[in-house]
């Protein structure tokens, strides 16, 4: 019990006491779109392989368009470093291009189509990962 | 014989029962973002949740009544009116994330909006509610429950490292997300620990006119009932661990989570998930609706039973179409169904302190339980859980607000 409470405490002293630097804040609320990127290039793999139906691929890059404005509109209000924004901005940008140009493949029913857009969201995550790294907070 | 019955069929119960919308979003959650190492809260919720059930069980098999019924008539109106007020906005909250659930499932094969399915959710689950029995609700939507032991497979078909696995049972301190670490921990044991689980449990108890020759029934349906439906939540740990966590996929989003399944089962994984899913979140969602209506109708001395016919209990009736309505409109008004599952189970684990206390000091009333009341590692148990419960009260609101956004 002692131990709970001690780590509780831990937390809530952590919540409490915790800085972040403005690019570390916007990594932070913009760190949905990294999964997004992800999750629309399983997705769009298991489509081509008859794994998830397409009506799936249309809801999910639905959803992560979603994400990705909320991204792109904390990225503009942020007071994080030009290129940091910059960089982000464009990633936001490229997944919502890659991400309409996966459903307009799997509209037209097109698997090759497909494979580009697939591949543009797995670069994409990639880059967001690495710039993602190099501005996470330090562990605790 | 029949007490033999009863057991196997109230451990398939429990084991297919014990999945629902909370377990999917908490350990898929867990799994994606911290791969096997918040196993150790899952085993700890398990833990306590066998405790309680089995209390809650003996007790109704000892004094032939449930907690509601037994907490006003020994404690007062007066005093059961806070956590009878806690106790309806668990289970309005709880029922709209589990009809959110099944919009969801429906969503996921369809590509319908989630709000266009609410009322036909909420008008299916009422039917069900209307025109079956008791047993009829815990045996059918809990044996199709045991589809979630998909999970289970999917689990063993990728190998997990047995290592990290064991090392995730033993808590450890987060690499990285501290806040969002500890909120997961928090929601997966409000998930597992739903305080309306053990009060449901107790009115189902008398429904089934349980007498003190249960208690070896209820200790096993307990004890092995609870301890496999925990494994289901354990294989959607690993699975999460084993296939989204690798591609960088965290859940912020029901969609991400559907596609857990599909490295195991490439054909039928997508739909494994949804009717899984969907048959996990019916369950809960009538067993939710009914134990609102138990609740209601004990606090005010009404008269109860889904065994009975609607006319006779009209205002129980009442109660569960009232919040089977009430629920449906979070879902119609287009509240995330992900979001109010998270937000349900930190305030599931706020609000623990308020309805495990009465059960507590009910628990160790010589003259209602005789022999049976509450030895010393129960009662320990019980005031570990209270603290537990103090401390999450204190930590899920923040870490709700900042790791669960």
């Amino acid at each position: 019990m002692g131990t709970i409470a001690a780590i509780a405490a831990a937390a809530v002293l952590f919540l409490s006491c915790q800085q972040q630097t403005p690019e570390q804040e916007l990594i932070r609320k913009t760190d949905a779109v990294g999964p997004w990127l992800a999750a629309l290039q399983m997705a769009g793999e298991k489509w081509t392989v008859n794994s998830v139906p397409a009506t799936f691929v249309h809801t999910s890059v639905d959803a992560a368009q979603k994400a990705f404005t909320k991204a792109a509109r904390e990225t503009g209000r942020s007071d994080a470093r030009t290129d940091l924004r910059d960089h982000l901005g464009r990633l936001i940008a490229g997944g919502q291009a890659e991400s309409a140009r996966l459903r307009r493949a799997v509209a037209a029913q097109d698997r090759r189509a497909a494979v580009p857009a697939i591949r543009g969201l797995a670069a994409l995550h990639a880059d967001f990962e690495a710039l993602s790294k190099a501005f996470e907070e330090p562990s605790q | 014989m029949k007490k033999a019955m009863t057991l196997a069929l109230g451990i398939l119960t429990s084991v297919g029962g014990f999945f629902d919308v909370g377990n999917i979003a908490t350990t898929a959650q867990a799994g994606a973002s911290f791969r096997f190492q918040l196993i150790w809260s899952l085993l700890l919720a398990t833990l306590l949740v066998i405790f309680l059930v089995e209390m809650s069980g003996r007790f109704a098999a000892v004094s032939g009544k449930a907690l509601p019924d037994a907490i006003r008539e020994h404690f007062g109106f007066t005093f059961w009116l806070v956590p009878f007020a806690v106790l309806t906005l668990i289970h309005l909250l709880t029922l709209g994330a589990e009809i959110g659930g099944m919009c969801f499932a429906l969503h996921l094969v369809t590509g319908i909006p989630v709000w266009v399915w609410a009322p036909v959710v909420a008008i299916l689950t009422w039917l069900f509610l209307w025109r079956s029995t008791f047993s009829t609700i815990e045996n059918s939507t809990s044996l199709l429950g045991l589809l979630t032991l998909a999970f289970v497979v999917a689990a063993l078909l990728h190998h997990p490292p047995t290592g990290e696995v064991v090392a995730g049972m033993l808590p450890s301190l987060p690499h990285h997300d501290p806040e969002k670490y500890w909120f997961i921990a928090v929601s997966i044991l409000g998930a597992v620990i739903a305080p309306y689980l053990f009060y449901f449990y107790s009115s189902g108890a008398v429904e089934d006119d349980w007498d003190p020759s249960y208690i070896a029934v209820n200790r096993g349906v307990a004890l092995i009932g609870m301890g496999f439906g925990s494994v289901i939540s354990l294989g959607a740990i690993v699975v999460a661990a084993m296939v989204l966590a690798p591609r960088g996929i965290e859940v912020s989003d029901y969609h991400q989570a559907a596609l857990m399944l599909t490295d195991a089962f490439p054909f039928w994984g997508f739909a494994l998930f949804a009717a899984a899913m969907g048959i996990a979140c019916l369950g809960a969602a009538l067993e939710v609706a009914l134990s609102m209506a138990y609740t209601t109708a004990q606090t005010f001395g009404w008269n109860w039973g889904e065994d009975l016919n609607p006319r006779e209990d009209a205002r129980f009736c009442l109660v569960y179409t009232g919040a089977i309505l009430l629920s449906a409109l979070l879902i119609m008004f287009g509240v995330d169904p992900l979001k109010l599952t998270l937000l349900t189970m930190a305030i599931n684990a706020a609000a623990l302190p308020f309805v495990v206390i009465p059960f507590l000091l009910l628990m160790n009333d010589g003259k209602l339980l005789r022999e049976h009341k509450n030895g010393w590692l129960s009662n320990a148990v019980i005031l570990f859980i209270v603290i537990l419960s103090f401390v999450l009260a204190v930590v899920s609101i923040p870490l709700a607000i900042r790791g669960g956004s």
